[in-house]
């Protein structure tokens, strides 16, 4: 599998770039689940959410992804009364957010390693303290700071002919 | 030097052992098997091919097991490894809830007290368990008369880094769980 795209995160005045995708798990416990369209080979899930972090409370504040009849997703697609802000309430887990350059690139799901990965446990939307675990430094100068993918491939849209 | 022969001793011992699972193997196996795997290998008429086969390699790998035989007992024992982590993982996909898991018995108004979410800046609907109210609302209206609802609480280490947490509620009937609710589903990992 391709490297993915990672989630949004806006922590501590800052946008981040968020390894993990809470929303996985609340399809998974049975929420329901739109039939995405992935566009591209680096984002299977078809999604790409936008999570804020306010008074240590998970909440997801964006959503761009197409659905498989053509229409675009938002939040509102899946929480229809929620439409701007929604609490993670159902998310227990650890978020993961790279940081620094990249040690180690794998091009697959979120395994490439970077200088530092910061933790936050997350018990059913509730965000205990931070945890900085900093995995080495980086062999070269050249690499950019933060989480990226070095190559995707753009995937057909239904109904569109070639040319 | 009697380190020597109690190495080689342990060597020959593991080579009578595979040897002998071997022949039990094989035993098991049907002839008609065998014959069928001769038959679709054309190149096994050839005698240098059998000798190679059958005497050969048979040489090499007995005299590779004697003086290898630690080797062959960490592939062993990392074989043995893989395969219970594999079931592991495997029972945490197809995760049903086990009599062991079982917490304590509680009636919907109980839970539903005790499961209200709220948030300061309502982003969640004041219902029992926020947004996954709809899920809770479709477990409750599977229930009969004879159910119970249990609350339960799994704990699965696939291995020393990572934990698997799924906690929830679970319908049991007869004191057997049936359908259930998540509440945590989790993967903790420590480090990379």
């Amino acid at each position: 599998m391709t490297a993915q795209l990672a989630e949004n995160l806006r922590y501590e005045g800052k946008q981040e770039f968020m390894c993990t995708t809470p929303l996985c798990d609340f399809f998974a416990m049975g929420g329901t689940q739109p039939k995405f369209m992935p566009m591209n080979t680096a984002c299977w899930r078809g999604y790409v959410g936008q999570w804020e972090i306010v008074d240590n409370r998970l909440y997801l504040v964006g959503l761009e992804g197409m659905l498989r009849d053509g229409s675009e997703a938002s939040v509102a697609t899946i929480f229809p009364d929620f439409p701007d802000r929604v609490f993670a309430n159902w998310y227990s887990g650890v978020i993961r957010i790279p940081q620094g350059k990249c040690i180690e690139y794998v091009h697959q799901g979120y395994n490439s390693a970077y200088e530092s990965d910061l933790y936050l446990e997350v018990n059913q939307g509730l965000v205990a303290e931070p945890r900085l675990q900093h995995y080495g430094t980086a062999s070269t100068t050249d690499e950019s700071e933060g989480y990226g993918i070095a190559a995707m491939t753009v995937l057909k849209r239904p109904g569109k002919g070639d040319g | 030097m009697i380190f020597l022969y109690s190495y080689f001793g342990i060597g020959l011992v593991t080579l009578i052992v595979v040897l002998w699972e071997d022949r039990l193997c094989k035993q098991k196996e049907s002839d008609r098997l065998r014959e069928l795997g001769r038959a679709i290998n054309p190149d096994r008429r050839q005698l240098s091919l059998r000798l190679l086969e059958d005497f050969v390699l048979p040489v090499i790998a007995a005299v590779v097991m004697v003086a290898l035989w630690p080797t062959a007992f960490y592939m062993l024992f990392r074989t043995e490894l893989d395969k219970r982590k594999a079931a592991l993982w495997q029972k945490i996909q197809d995760f049903t809830v086990e009599g062991s898991y079982l917490k304590e018995c509680l009636s919907v108004q109980e839970i539903e007290s005790r499961e209200m979410v709220e948030d300061p800046l309502g982003a969640v609907p004041q219902l029992p368990f926020g947004h996954l109210n709809g899920v809770w609302r479709s477990f409750l209206e599977s229930r009969t008369g004879a159910d119970e609802i249990w609350s339960f609480s799994a704990e699965f280490r696939p291995s020393r880094r990572c934990k698997v947490l799924r906690a929830g509620y679970v319908l049991v009937r007869g004191n057997n769980p049936g359908r259930y609710f998540l509440t945590v589903m989790t993967e903790k990992s420590r480090f990379r």
